[in-house]
């Protein structure tokens, strides 16, 4: 609804933008031609909205495989003269590294911007790491928006730096820019035509001595980008002759100017936008002008190693503090850097002392907090392939797992997952595991995850004749992240219909010759599939087909849900302790949410007195 | 009226907490004020505990209102409530529905979920006046009449939340209702909403 607002809102108006939206429309105004991205959270609706823009005007939009073709094929608008932007969370990176770094070298024709958005506090991910390390490594000018407006302003200025210095340009938000709402001031947009000419050049093939010539140009355009740091208003000293001086960019810059404030501390800040490369010469003037300083950021002290290079290098011996008074964990907090400039300062410990003490009393209510981690959604297909992995194949295999809604089932009671590493990890990891140990291994995959990075490494399963059950938990879509398509759901980031890749045929060609589909809501033909898979002497692939839940009860108008007969049940709760599922509840006797129940029926074939019955459309009500 | 309000918005995934922060947001720039709302997306939606930190007034900086500063306390469930209380500002507002949902973990066994007013008065301990309500079973009875299979509790706790001394007119809240909820159930939903008033201001602590 607000990916609306975001592509039609009129110009002048303000709109209620996520910052994740506004970056989208920045972009729009902009003139891109091609956007593309692999979904992660919290990047996921920069890709969403452009997807919805997509299907409404002539940009290209698509949804690759990973991020690393995500980027390539960004990279390939790019160079053919037409203005593109790549999004994906700060792992995906990890994946679009090698591409970033190539693409840092060779630079661009058309801007192209690469939006990585982090999750300090590790959200909906596997770490915490910081993507302006990767700017500094690969040569890359990064820039920081604090809100959603400095988002669709900042991405529209990273368009001009990416064609002016001939080079790819880091947008990298945090969890709270991405996900903060706020009042944005929307520009016109620029329609663009994605057809572009592709001038050929022999330098763009990176062999070795055109590499070398490369990496002196990046250098040479690093250096122009230094002096850009120092004149751009995207860095500004605000306030002077203030007690301290705080440095600070991004979400953690907001958090400083609070902080301040409820401390009563009049501070100078220099908040920095643009952070990579720092701009040397104003942390140098900042630093003069300050006795104390202190670098309020999230996670890694990445400005502040700068700041003291600086210091170092001109001989300031300003006092500069930051993650000796700050964590370098988790994310920042108003009270966590009201803290830190209490050390500094002696003021805001009413504040502190007023937090602490509810902190504590919240403490002595922990009984009544009773925990609610997120589960599987009711009538999931996972939670049903599952209890068939349990039954056939216990507690004593191994679950090598992987990234998707399915991570989920690690937690109590289906307890069906023993790693989860990285994308694709789970039949990597269990293709050598298996050669190792002689317990049974099954590798647990997502469709998305599946094509992501699952594919190189079964190659490596299926060459290597490792024995491993590798489950493809098929629900044709990318739940976790928003349900956005992917190569089995069949249809493009535009909208357009084309046909699914299909997994069985993918994996025969990898040299697996047991691949069997299965209806995971069928738990005995689910489980006789298995048993066979575990006396196949060799790797199997089993394909377990079935939509995500959560859009099937959205699409369909009537469900035919599933009750408890109360003189049937025993009160034995197998119902409750195999599945696990939020629509049943137990008090005396099992019974079933009947506004939850989207009618699968796998707890009718659990229930060992058949005490589980389909309602009939005759017996309305209990 | 205040520089900055804070309203805090807990609840479990698939309650309608976000949509609910959506309508005050928007309500809060068509009365021409500055907005920041914080949200939780992906794996933590799943059934699990989901807050959004709503700001809004002149130079409103972080996005997520800082411990002990938030005038108002929306929960959408008790336990989600006492969770989030130590935000609450002393002289805060808390409104709390008082229909428990229960975790997996307490159908499996290994929690038992507390008795309603135990959370309740603990909650009381944070904040200057606590407004509870079924806001729940209110808006079951508004389902059946419009024989729809969602419940409007999240209209109707905007209601009572309009009620109490809310710096944001009610008028432009049922107009911002009105547009962003789909057209067959804004007629419901204004109904809950105007429940929830009448509740909120006919309500008394003791």
């Amino acid at each position: 609804m607000s990916a609306r607002d975001a592509v039609f809102g009129e110009p002048g108006k303000i709109a209620l933008l996520l910052g994740n939206e506004a970056i989208a429309r920045g972009a729009l105004e902009s003139g891109i031609g091609v956007a593309t991205a692999y979904p992660g959270t919290p990047s996921s609706e920069v890709a969403d909205t452009l997807s919805y823009a997509s299907r409404h005007m002539k940009l290209y939009m698509e949804y690759s495989t990973n991020e690393k073709v995500a980027l390539e094929v960004a990279m390939s608008a790019s160079l053919s003269g037409i203005r593109s932007i790549c999004s994906m969370k700060h792992v995906g990176l990890n994946v679009a590294s090698d591409s970033f770094f190539s693409l840092a070298y060779v630079g661009t024709k058309a801007g192209i911007v690469v939006m990585v958005a982090d999750d300090p506090n590790c959200y909906s991910s596997q770490n915490e790491q910081d993507s302006r390390i990767y700017a500094l490594h690969a040569g890359v000018p990064c820039l920081e928006p604090s809100d959603p407006q400095e988002a669709k302003d900042m991405t529209i200025e990273a368009f001009q730096i990416s064609e002016k210095l001939e080079i790819p340009v880091m947008l990298r938000t945090t969890t709270r820019v991405s996900h903060v709402r706020g009042n944005v001031l929307l520009g016109e947009i620029i329609e663009r035509e994605p057809i572009g000419s592709f001038e050929k050049n022999p330098e763009l093939v990176l062999v070795p001595a055109n590499a070398r010539k490369w990496h002196k140009v990046l250098l040479e355009k690093i250096e122009e980008a230094k002096k850009f740091s120092d004149r751009t208003k995207l860095n500004r000293i605000e306030g002077n002759g203030g007690e301290i001086g705080i440095i600070s960019s991004g979400s953690a810059y907001n958090y400083a100017r609070e902080a301040c404030e409820i401390a009563g501390v009049e501070a100078d800040f220099l908040k920095l936008g643009f952070t990579h490369p720092v701009p040397q010469r104003k942390i140098k003037d900042f630093l003069k002008d300050h006795e104390k300083v202190l670098v309020v950021e999230e996670v890694d002290p990445y400005l502040e190693r700068a700041t003291k290079e600086i210091a170092h290098s001109f001989g300031v011996e300003t006092e500069i503090n930051g993650k000796n008074l700050l964590p370098s964990y988790g994310e920042l907090s108003v009270d966590l850097v009201v803290r830190g400039i209490k050390e500094m300062t002696g003021k805001g410990s009413d504040y502190i002392l007023l937090v602490e003490d509810r902190d504590r009393r919240l403490e002595s209510h922990s009984d009544k907090l009773v925990s609610r981690p997120p589960t599987l959604c009711p009538g999931c297909a996972h939670r049903a392939m599952y209890v068939a992995l349990k039954e056939v194949l216990g507690d004593s295999a191994i679950y090598s797992g992987d990234i998707g809604c399915y991570t989920l089932g690690y937690l109590p009671p289906l307890r069906g997952m023993d790693t989860c590493f990285d994308m694709g990890a789970s039949i990597g990891f269990a293709s050598g595991l298996s050669k190792f140990v002689e317990t049974p291994v099954v590798a647990v995959i997502g469709d998305s995850t599946f094509f992501h990075a699952g594919l190189p490494a079964l190659v490596n399963l299926g060459y290597n004749k490792s024995k491993v059950i590798v489950v493809v938990m098929d629900n044709s879509i990318t739940a976790m992240t928003g349900h956005q398509p992917d190569p089995l759901t069949g249809l493009t980031g535009k909208g357009e219909e084309v046909e699914p890749i299909d997994p069985e045929k993918v994996a025969k060609a990898c040299g697996i010759e047991f691949v069997r589909v299965v209806d995971p809501y069928d738990l005995e033909s689910t489980k006789r599939v298995l048993e066979e898979a575990l006396e196949h002497n060799g790797p199997s692939v089993i394909i377990a087909k079935r939509p995500c839940a959560l859009l099937e009860s959205r699409r369909r108008e009537k469900v035919e849900k599933y009750r408890v007969l109360e003189d049937k049940c025993r009160a034995c709760r197998v119902c409750v302790i195999k599945l696990g599922c939020p629509a049943i509840t137990f008090k005396e006797k099992a019974k079933i949410v009947e506004d939850l129940c989207t009618g699968c029926g796998v707890c009718e074939q659990i229930c060992p007195f058949n005490a589980i019955v389909r309602w009939k459309e005759n017996e309305e009500g209990d | 009226m205040k520089k900055v309000t804070n309203v805090l918005i807990s609840g479990v995934g698939g309650q309608g907490v976000l949509l609910s922060s959506r309508v005050i947001g928007i309500s809060a720039i068509k009365s021409g004020l500055e907005v920041k709302i914080s949200e939780i997306h992906g794996l933590a939606q799943r059934g699990g505990s989901v807050d959004s930190h709503v700001r809004f007034g002149k130079g409103v900086h972080s996005g997520i209102i800082p411990k002990c500063k938030a005038d108002y306390l929306l929960a959408f469930e008790p336990v989600e409530g006492l969770r989030r209380a130590n935000y609450l500002s002393t002289d805060g507002i808390a409104i709390v529905n008082e229909e428990p949902v229960h975790p997996v973990s307490v159908s499996l066994g290994s929690e038992s979920y507390p008795e309603i007013d135990e959370v309740l008065s603990s909650i009381r301990e944070f904040c200057s006046k606590l407004v509870s309500l079924n806001a729940t079973s209110k808006c079951r009875e508004l389902a059946e009449k419009y024989s729809s299979g969602i419940i409007p509790v999240n209209t109707y706790l905007l209601g009572v939340l309009a009620s109490q001394n809310f710096p944001i007119e009610e008028r432009v809240i049922r107009e911002t209702i009105s547009e962003i909820i789909p057209e067959k159930a804004v007629k419901m939903n204004l109904e809950a909403f105007d429940l929830g008033v009448k509740d909120g201001k006919s309500f008394s602590d003791f």
